[in-house]
Order: structure tokens, then C-alpha cells, then sequence
């Protein structure tokens, strides 16, 4: 065997060349960086007023609700008040925004600090806030920005024009008016218009099946899901005025026609229309758009991976059954009601 | 002849595993760029249906109370939501633990105990779940510790009517603990954050796992329960909800910690046993599934095909190694030079490396860094796996009816006294496979 | 959205104008009060592909693929001297010779290559093949714990050398393969994978939002590397099989050519993938975990 030694060397050294991309993988394994677990528990999904109730945490225990100006936060930022506050605030310097019972954000004010609002607050138009907590009625005046999240504890309006970024929400009633752009709001009680119906004075409505009505039959189902549980493969109408008990899959677009009334839950792979005044008592899903025409009403979650148009008068949910919209588009015209939440992935809006 | 059947065998190895390469980039690509599909997330409203939550047990008073503990504590409406912890036949005292539950919380904790019938997780479910009527059965193993807010998570897909199973995201909590658990860790990441969540970004078939999701009453009752000869009843039911016309859904949001092997041994033996359970699947329900009689959409049958195959392709990749080495001893040159040199000798490798770039897209993802440069340890992680699978699909146990499916336990690696050192003892799917 | 998805009049200019204004707010909404970031979970992270993307997949790679094409002939060169000064030491022929491999239609390298030859096994080689297969074997299965994947990969060697054993028990002489044509097949598949390289990159590592520099990093570091190993990895495969006999060339070619050459890629690439890419990537918010009693009694065993 010739050149022993030497190959030695080579062999050596070219392992310690193949070695050397290793350190970094043998490094992070002696001594770990990154070998936590994730996260996984995370608290505020699916619930929409975290934020809020957060917040609201954070200013009681902290004493900050009845501050006056010039008290220091946590994070040494000052706390401001109304009467102190400047047209534009200035996040660097200011941590928190306090206003009284009954006050009023002026009309253009830029507050890129969170809002707290001890009783009612109006906030004047064009303003832009990053996000307010209202233990009372809270108002929006036109054209008015929030860019993560707004709570008003007895109410909200949110004027015309205005945009809600984030998460909107009431533990009563959240009015929309015109051209009112939004991603979540949560409240017992929704609507696009002025909000002069108190939802506990709507009850829950009966639906109980009128004889008087054709029952609709399937002619040909692709399969049975489950009892009561079909799979259609083709495009389905069902004819005004029908009742149909059971859910549905259909493969196509589905048309439910004027005046039925569907017990059960239905999806359309494509289009998903529901006629006015018809009625469904379960779920309307849909992979494509949904259209619920005037006066339609689905007592339950309506879910679509497309554009979900609420005409006028159309409603989700009970007051005592509340249930989500949940779809990229959501277009809620004058007078539509939706008793739980609305969840738009990609864009909200109130048309009309 | 011989130098005929090797180039042969060594194309179509080389094939199989172009298409499996094609298909983690694919998957690596649609979850980067593609529309994110997660229709179900945002319904927090709704009429919830009725839960029951099995927790199968076997010897499991190391993790019980934490997972019971857990979903005690999670936001599901009270009068909805009843926690079916099933022991089957432990011999520590898991069963005095749940009786203890039972009694502190009567309506919401009620065990089902089991001294005798068959025994297997998927036996004891089916058992259990026979005597529930709850609309929505959801299933957690014992030591996974769900979140506060993952069963509404999991219950609102099925407000969908053609949702028949759901599936959430595993999240091993041992990431630490050592090589193996650091690399399990990497592909969980890639099966999950990444390959799950492209099949549902796609709509082909995302896998229930047995764990960590759940089922609607109805469909299991329709498509006729768990089948107790299965040793991946969860598979197994994937695809007979998929061939009754049922959706799996795979909900990325909803995350829960599991413990994932800390061993070798444990580690191969897991998956061992998912291999022949997902391989007697494959036997049971290829040949109808390309039938196709419920008419799925072309892409689901591809995509399931190819599911059904990944605990085959280490046995194709091997059969590629002994055609290669076939090959070169008889001195037969590749046809087209460089090119075909590089495709016969490092095939495996390269189609190793898409699944490399899976792991390190879905780290990044999840705003992991510094954890992926242990990925070159995962061609260890590879030559394992693919041994031991090749092993398992070899088999007789893969392809033949099962009479009898014993609990086939993963290690636990926590004890009830808050010392990780115990020798651990664990219940059956120890899932979170995601392929 | 079509007018015909059979939306009512108004309902497109109006989710269309929210877009618009959404669009303008949304950086203002993603800073956090402090200045800092806020981004959404990991479930719902994703990138976006943008004409720049585009450039850096197709374009990046071409330039690259130029750039080794152009520094080839030096390369080779440097090959040449490497071998060179190692063939002495090592006694490795009497001279370095040149064999001219076709790339492509007018595009030719010359590579060097080793003047050795490799001699079919004697008896002693033979034996020492059986005993190094069996230590191979033996030491493979009793490797427990954490050593277990070594275990399996002395056992592949191991299967992987009794072929070899086997073969040549039973084969005649001459083996198929001559050693100079092995070192300059090394060498030319080397050369192969420079310039495959390039894509492989940009096929795995340019999709993400790395900034320029280190994409180009990535590239030089890869590129840079096996450069040099490629050399060297030729030189250790001729000289061992020149003193072992042809009985080391199957293991050598199929365990420690390319798959070695991937490996090297597999742990820059890991590395890489480490680095922060100072956008979208780095935004996912990784708070600590809940730090529950089940986390604190997990992480205290750890």
C-alpha cells in the first residue's frame, strides 16, 4: 500500500470539508436554540372579543379607567385625556387615550393608541383610531377607521363610509350604515340600518311545517349520505312554495326556490341561491357564492368559500340561536340582520 | 433477462419516485403561494351540535388527568359536550382515576370500562361509541392536551352537511428531548403545516389521523362503524367516508400537543404498525377507489391512489437499489451519459429532497428557524424509516386479514408525578401521521 | 367577481372600492403600537408570488448556471493542479491525462483524471472484504439507543459490500468498469451537478423571500463547496480502490458518490433555510407556550 500516510491526510481532510456545512445542525443540536414546542394553545381564536376583554383587563387592573392625564403606563408611556388630547397622538409618548362619559373624539383625529371609553363615546368623522372599548354606546360618525378592533359594550354604530378592520363587536347591537367596509363583527343582534328593533324583543320564530305546502322529492340522489342525508350530482331547483325535509350535498348549483322552506341543511359545490322569503333551518354552505334573496332567513351558520350576499330583509340566525357568516366576500344590503357574526376573509361590505 | 427485469424495476422505481417528488413540491408550492383554505375557522356562532369526546386508555394514569384536565377546561357549551374516557383492561390505575372524574363531574365525565370483548382501540371505540348518540364524535388519545378553545374548533366544520370527519393539527410537545423527537418534530411540521394543508387547499383527501378530529355520528353509522380487524382504523375510515361521498376536512388552526417517540425502538415500531395498517387499507379500498363509482373528482382519486401507496414506496425504493446495483455489476451503461448517471445513483436522495423542502418551508412557516439545521440528521430519519417500513409491507401481516388487533402501545414519557422519566406506557394510534 | 356569480348591482364597485381602501390601511394596521409587526398565525401565513419572484426563479439561475459555464475551464484547471500536487504523495500514476466529456451539442470540458489502474481482488483483498463486511454487520446490529440509525446504515454498507463479495466470488475477470473511467466519470458527474446546482437552488431556496445576497449566498457557499470536494472525493475513491481492488468500487459509487454530494447540499441548504429573510417569513408571531403545569412538568424533565 503506497502514499499510507498521505492518503491519510486527504481522507482527513476531506471529510473535514464534507464536515463542515454540518456545524450549524451540530451546533443547534448541542446546544439548542429552537427546540421549544409551538404555541399550540392559543386563546384568542374564535373568540372575537379577546381583544377587548383583554384591554379591559388591563385598564381596570391597572387602575388607568378613571386616570388622569399624565399617569404613567407600564411601559412608561403617559396616559391622555380628552381635554389634553391633540388632533394627532402621538404612539411614543402616549400608550392609552381615556374619555369620559358622554365625550367625543373630535372630528379627523388620528389615534394610533387604543381608546377607552368609560360610559357613551362618539367618534367624530374621518377619525382614525387604531382601537376603542366603549362600556357604553358607542358611535361612529362617517368615514371613520379602525384599524384592529372596536367593542361598544351596549352598542355600536358605525356611520357611513367608515372601515372595520379587525374586529367589530357588542354584547348588544351593531348598526351598520352605507358603504361600511369590515372583516369580523360579533353581537347578539347585526343590521345594515338604524338599529330600532332591540333584539329581545324579537323572539324566536316557530317553524313549524304547513301542511298546505308540496313536500319536494328527490327524483334521483347519487348517493345516501345518512338517513335523511342525500348527495345530488347535478344541478338541483327545488320549486316555490315546497318544504323539504332533510339535508342536502349537491354537486352543482342549487336554487331553492320562493317560499320553501328546507328543515335541514344544504351545500352547493357551485352556486347556492335561497329565494325570498324561503327558509332554511340549518346550515347553507356553499364552495361558491351564496345568494339569500329578500326575506330569505337561514337559522344557522351560512359558510361559503365565495361571496355571501344577504339581500334586503334577508336574516341569519335567531336571537336565541345566534349563528356565523363565514365567507371570503360577505355583502349585506339595507335591512339584512344577522344574529351572531359575520367573518369576511377577504373583504365586508354594506351596499346600498 | 435479468439485465431486462433491473432496468425495468429501476425505471419504474425511479418513476414512482419521480411522481412522489412531484408531488411534495407541488403540495410545498400550493401551501406557500396558494389559496389558503379554511372555511371553517371563523363560524364562532351556531346551534353547536351535540360532542362526545372518546379518550381511549390503556394503562394511562401517567397522562389521563392532563388530557381529562384539559377538557374539563375547554369552552364547549356545558350541556353539549360529554368526555368518554374508554379503558380497556388497564392493568395500572387509570380506571380508579376516571371513576374519580365520574364522580366529581357525573354528567360530563362518564367512563366506559371494559373487561373483556376484543381488544384494539378501534374494538373499544366502536364499542363505546355504540352506546352514545352525541352528533359529533370526537377523539383524543390519552396523552394529547387539547387547547381551550379546540373543540368548538373541531365541532364547526360539521355544520358543512357533507363533512363526515375533521382533522386538526398535531403539535409534539417533547420537541427537545432528543435527535429523534427533534426530527419527528420536522416532519410533523411537513405533514401537517404543509402536505394536510395543501390537500385541503386543493379539496383532495386530507387524512384523519384517529386523534386530534372526529367524526359525524351519522356518516360512521352509514359507512358501518369502525372496523375492529383494522390496524389504522383511522384510515381505513378516511376512505370509506371519501367513497361514500363524505369530505375529511383538515383544520390547520386547531393545534394539540401530543408526545411523539423519544426512541428508536419506540419510533419504529410505530411506524411499522402504520404501515401495515395503512397497507391493509390500500388492499381493502384500491381497487374500488379507482372504480370510482360515487364519482369523485379525478384529483381525489389520484390523490388517494397515491396516499394509499406511500407505506409501498421504501419497498420500490429498495427494489430501485438492488435493480441499480444489478445494473452496475453487469456493466450496463445508462443510455443518456451524465444525466442518467446522476437519475440511477442518487434518485432516492433527490427525491428525498423535496421532502426536505417540505420540512423547511412548513418550519418557516411556523416561524421556526434555527430548528431546521438538524435537517441533514433527517437522512438518518429517512434510512430508518425506510428500512423498518420496508419491513412492515413486506409482511405477511400487511396484506392479510387481521383476526386479532391487540392495543399496540406508543411509550408516554411523562408520569403523574411530574417526572418524565417514567418507563411510560401508552394507548394504541399514537398518531399525527400525515403523509 | 363576474356579474355573472349572479351578484346584485352594486355589490362588486362596492367590495371592490372596500378592497381599495382596506389595501391602503393594512400597513398602518399591521404595526404594532410599539412600532413592531403584527402578524397572523402560522395556519394562515403564506407568501405571495410577484413578477421579482419570477426573475429570481428563472433568471437567477440562468445567470448563475453562465457563471459556471464561464469559470468551467479554470475550474478544471484548478482540478488538475489539485490532483497534481496529490498524485506524488499518493502515487497515484505517473501523470494527470485528460478526457474530453460532450456536455451538450458544442459544449465540451476537459476533465482530469487519474492514469491508475484498479486490479481485480486477490484472496488476501477478498478475505479482508468478508471480515470488514462482517464487522460492518456485526457492529451494525448491536448498536442500540440513540446510535440506532448508524446501526442501520452499517447494516446497508454492510448489504451493500456482501453484493460486492458475492460478485466478485463468482464473476470472472474483467470487471465492467475501468478505474480511470470511474475517476473521470466522478469528476464529469461532478460537473454535471455544478451546473445542475443552480436550479436545485432556485427550485428550493430562491421561492422564498430571502433577500439577493443570500440567495446568492446559498449558492456560492454550494457551489463553492463541492468545487472543492469533487477533487478530492476522486481522488480518495481511485486511491482506495486502487489499493483495495475494484471489490471498494460499488460501495464507494453508490453510497459515498452523489448521495455524499446531496447530503453536503441537504446541510447548507438546512443552514440556509436558518437565516432570516427580514420579510413575510419572519413575521409569524412565535409567542412562548402557555406556560401551563402540564408545559412547566414536560420541560422540567427535559
Amino acid at each position: 500500500m503506497t502514499g499510507a500516510l498521505a492518503f491519510a491526510g486527504v481522507l482527513a481532510g476531506t471529510a473535514a470539508w464534507i464536515s463542515l456545512p454540518l456545524i450549524p445542525a451540530i451546533r443547534e443540536l448541542l446546544n439548542p436554540r429552537d427546540a421549544g414546542p409551538l404555541d399550540a394553545v392559543g386563546q384568542d381564536s374564535g373568540d372575537l372579543t379577546f381583544f377587548a376583554d383583554s384591554f379591559r383587563q388591563f385598564v381596570t387592573s391597572g387602575g388607568f379607567a378613571s386616570s388622569a392625564a399624565g399617569t404613567a403606563l407600564p411601559d412608561g408611556r403617559e396616559v391622555m385625556t380628552l381635554a389634553t388630547m391633540s388632533a394627532t397622538v402621538d404612539s411614543k409618548r402616549t400608550g392609552l387615550v381615556v374619555v369620559d362619559n358622554g365625550g367625543a373624539l373630535p372630528a379627523q383625529s388620528n389615534c394610533p393608541v387604543e381608546v377607552y371609553g368609560a360610559g357613551d363615546l362618539m367618534i367624530g368623522e374621518q377619525s382614525t383610531l387604531r382601537a376603542a372599548l366603549c362600556e357604553g354606546a358607542l358611535t361612529l360618525s362617517p368615514q371613520v377607521a379602525i384599524l384592529r378592533w372596536v367593542h361598544g359594550e351596549r352598542s355600536l354604530a358605525v356611520g357611513d363610509g367608515s372601515q372595520l378592520l379587525g374586529r367589530a363587536s357588542s354584547r348588544g347591537v351593531v348598526a351598520l350604515g352605507r358603504g361600511v367596509s369590515f372583516d369580523r363583527v360579533l353581537a347578539p343582534y347585526i343590521l345594515v340600518g338604524e338599529a330600532s328593533v332591540a333584539p329581545s324583543t324579537l323572539s324566536r320564530e316557530a317553524w313549524e311545517l304547513q301542511d298546505s305546502r308540496p313536500q319536494f322529492a328527490l327524483a334521483r340522489a347519487s348517493a345516501v349520505l345518512a338517513s335523511q342525508h342525500w348527495l345530488v350530482d347535478e344541478n338541483l331547483v327545488i320549486p316555490d312554495g315546497h318544504v323539504f325535509r332533510g339535508s342536502l350535498v349537491v354537486r352543482g348549483s342549487l336554487r331553492i326556490g320562493k317560499d320553501c322552506e328546507i328543515r335541514g341543511s344544504v351545500k352547493a359545490h357551485k352556486t347556492l341561491t335561497v329565494g325570498a322569503g324561503a327558509v332554511i333551518t340549518g346550515t347553507a354552505a356553499g364552495r361558491g357564492d351564496i345568494m339569500l334573496q329578500e326575506g330569505a332567513r337561514v337559522y344557522g351558520p351560512v359558510i361559503s368559500e365565495g361571496l355571501v350576499t344577504l339581500s334586503e330583509r334577508a336574516r341569519v340566525g335567531l336571537p336565541n340561536m345566534p349563528a356565523s357568516v363565514s365567507a371570503e366576500r360577505i355583502a349585506l344590503h339595507q335591512g339584512a340582520e344577522v344574529f351572531g357574526s359575520l367573518s369576511a376573509r377577504i373583504e365586508g361590505m354594506t351596499v346600498g | 433477462m435479468i439485465i431486462t427485469l433491473a432496468t425495468i424495476g429501476l425505471w419504474i422505481a425511479v418513476a414512482v419516485l419521480a411522481v412522489y417528488t412531484a408531488r411534495h413540491y407541488f403540495f410545498t408550492l400550493n401551501r406557500l403561494f396558494g389559496r389558503h383554505r379554511q372555511p371553517y375557522v371563523d363560524i364562532v356562532a351556531g346551534e353547536w351540535p351535540t360532542v362526545a369526546v372518546f379518550v381511549p386508555a390503556h394503562n394511562e394514569s401517567a397522562v389521563i388527568r392532563d388530557s381529562l384536565d384539559s377538557l374539563l377546561a375547554t369552552d364547549y357549551p356545558r350541556d353539549r359536550l360529554v368526555i368518554v374516557p374508554v379503558d380497556d383492561r388497564s392493568s395500572d390505575d387509570t380506571r380508579e382515576i376516571l371513576l374519580d372524574y365520574a364522580a366529581r363531574e357525573p354528567y360530563r365525565v362518564r367512563p366506559h370500562l371494559r373487561d373483556g370483548g376484543q381488544p384494539g382501540k378501534a374494538a373499544a371505540l366502536r364499542e363505546a361509541m355504540e352506546l352514545h348518540q352525541a352528533d359529533i364524535f370526537l377523539v383524543f388519545d390519552a396523552d394529547y392536551i387539547p387547547g381551550p378553545r379546540l373543540l368548538r374548533q373541531l365541532a364547526a366544520p360539521f355544520f358543512d352537511p357533507e363533512v363526515g370527519a375533521v382533522m386538526g393539527r398535531v403539535v409534539p410537545l417533547n420537541v427537545g428531548s432528543s435527535l429523534l423527537t427533534r426530527l419527528l418534530d420536522l416532519e410533523r411540521a411537513g405533514g401537517y403545516q404543509v402536505d394536510q394543508q395543501a390537500r385541503m387547499n386543493l379539496g383532495l383527501v386530507p387524512q384523519y389521523g384517529g386523534t386530534v378530529g372526529g367524526v359525524r355520528r351519522s356518516a360512521l353509522r352509514q359507512v358501518g362503524g369502525w372496523r375492529v380487524d383494522s390496524l389504522a382504523e383511522d384510515t381505513d375510515i378516511t376512505y370509506r367516508l371519501l367513497m361514500a361521498g363524505w369530505e375529511v376536512v383538515y383544520q390547520n388552526r386547531s393545534e394539540c400537543y401530543e408526545e411523539v417517540p423519544e426512541t428508536w425502538d419506540v419510533r419504529i415500531k410505530q411506524i411499522q404498525r402504520w404501515a401495515r395498517g395503512h397497507n391493509q387499507v390500500l388492499r381493502n379500498y384500491l381497487g374500488r377507489l379507482v372504480r370510482n363509482p360515487i364519482r369523485l373528482p379525478q384529483r381525489q382519486v389520484i390523490d388517494g391512489v397515491l396516499l394509499l401507496g406511500v407505506f409501498v414506496v421504501p419497498l420500490v425504493l429498495i427494489m430501485g437499489w438492488i435493480c441499480a446495483i444489478v445494473l452496475f455489476f453487469t456493466g450496463v451503461r445508462p443510455q443518456w451519459g451524465p444525466m442518467a448517471v446522476l437519475a440511477v445513483s442518487s434518485f432516492n436522495t433527490v427525491g428525498n429532497f423535496a421532502a426536505f423542502f417540505q420540512v423547511a418551508a412548513a418550519s418557516r412557516l411556523d416561524g421556526s428557524r434555527e430548528r431546521i439545521r438538524v435537517l441533514p440528521f433527517m437522512l438518518l430519519g429517512f434510512l430508518v424509516s425506510t428500512f423498518a417500513v420496508a419491513r412492515a409491507s413486506s409482511s405477511r401481516s400487511s396484506w392479510m386479514q387481521q383476526k386479532d388487533v391487540a392495543w399496540d402501545k406508543t411509550t408516554r414519557y411523562r408520569t403523574a408525578n411530574g417526572n418524565g422519566n417514567g418507563n411510560g406506557h401508552g394507548n394504541g394510534n399514537g398518531h399525527g401521521k400525515a403523509s | 367577481m363576474a356579474a355573472a356569480r349572479n351578484t346584485p348591482p352594486g355589490v362588486d364597485a362596492a367590495l371592490t372600492d372596500a378592497s381599495r381602501r382596506g389595501a391602503a390601511a393594512s400597513a398602518q394596521r399591521r404595526q404594532g403600537v410599539q412600532g413592531g409587526r403584527i402578524a397572523p398565525h402560522r395556519s394562515m401565513i403564506g407568501l405571495r408570488a410577484s413578477p421579482s419572484l419570477l426573475l429570481d426563479l428563472i433568471v437567477l439561475p440562468a445567470i448563475l448556471l453562465v457563471t459556471v459555464f464561464v469559470l468551467l475551464e479554470p475550474l478544471m484547471e484548478a482540478w488538475r493542479a489539485v490532483m497534481e500536487t496529490l498524485r506524488g504523495p499518493l502515487d497515484l500514476g505517473t501523470a494527470i491525462n485528460t478526457v474530453v466529456v460532450d456536455l451538450a451539442p458544442s459544449v465540451a470540458v476537459a476533465v482530469p483524471v487519474y492514469n491508475v489502474e484498479g486490479m481485480w481482488p486477490s484472496n488476501a483483498q477478498m478475505i479482508g472484504s468478508w471480515v470488514f463486511t462482517i464487522v460492518l454487520a456485526v457492529v451494525g446490529a448491536t448498536l442500540r439507543g440513540g446510535y440506532v440509525p448508524l446501526g442501520y446504515l452499517l447494516r446497508a454498507l454492510a448489504i451493500m459490500q456482501l453484493a460486492s463479495n458475492v460478485w466478485f466470488m463468482l464473476a470472472e475477470p474483467p470487471f465492467p468498469y475501468a478505474l480511470t473511467v470511474y475517476g473521470s466519470g466522478l469528476l464529469v458527474t461532478g460537473v454535471v451537478i455544478l451546473l445542475l446546482a443552480p436550479f436545485l437552488v432556485g427550485a428550493t431556496f430562491f421561492v422564498f423571500d430571502f433577500p439577493l445576497h443570500k440567495k446568492l449566498g446559498l449558492s456560492a457557499l454550494l457551489l463553492g463547496h463541492l468545487a472543492v470536494l469533487f477533487p478530492l472525493q476522486a481522488t480518495v475513491h481511485v486511491w482506495l480502490i486502487k489499493n483495495f481492488s475494484m471489490i471498494a468500487m460499488p460501495m464507494l459509487f453508490l453510497i459515498f458518490g452523489v448521495l455524499l454530494d446531496v447530503f453536503v447540499y441537504v446541510a447548507l441548504y438546512g443552514w440556509a433555510m436558518s437565516w432570516r429573510s427580514g420579510r413575510e417569513l419572519d413575521a409569524t408571531v412565535r409567542r412562548p407556550p402557555v406556560p401551563s403545569r402540564r408545559m412547566r412538568r414536560v420541560s422540567s424533565t427535559a
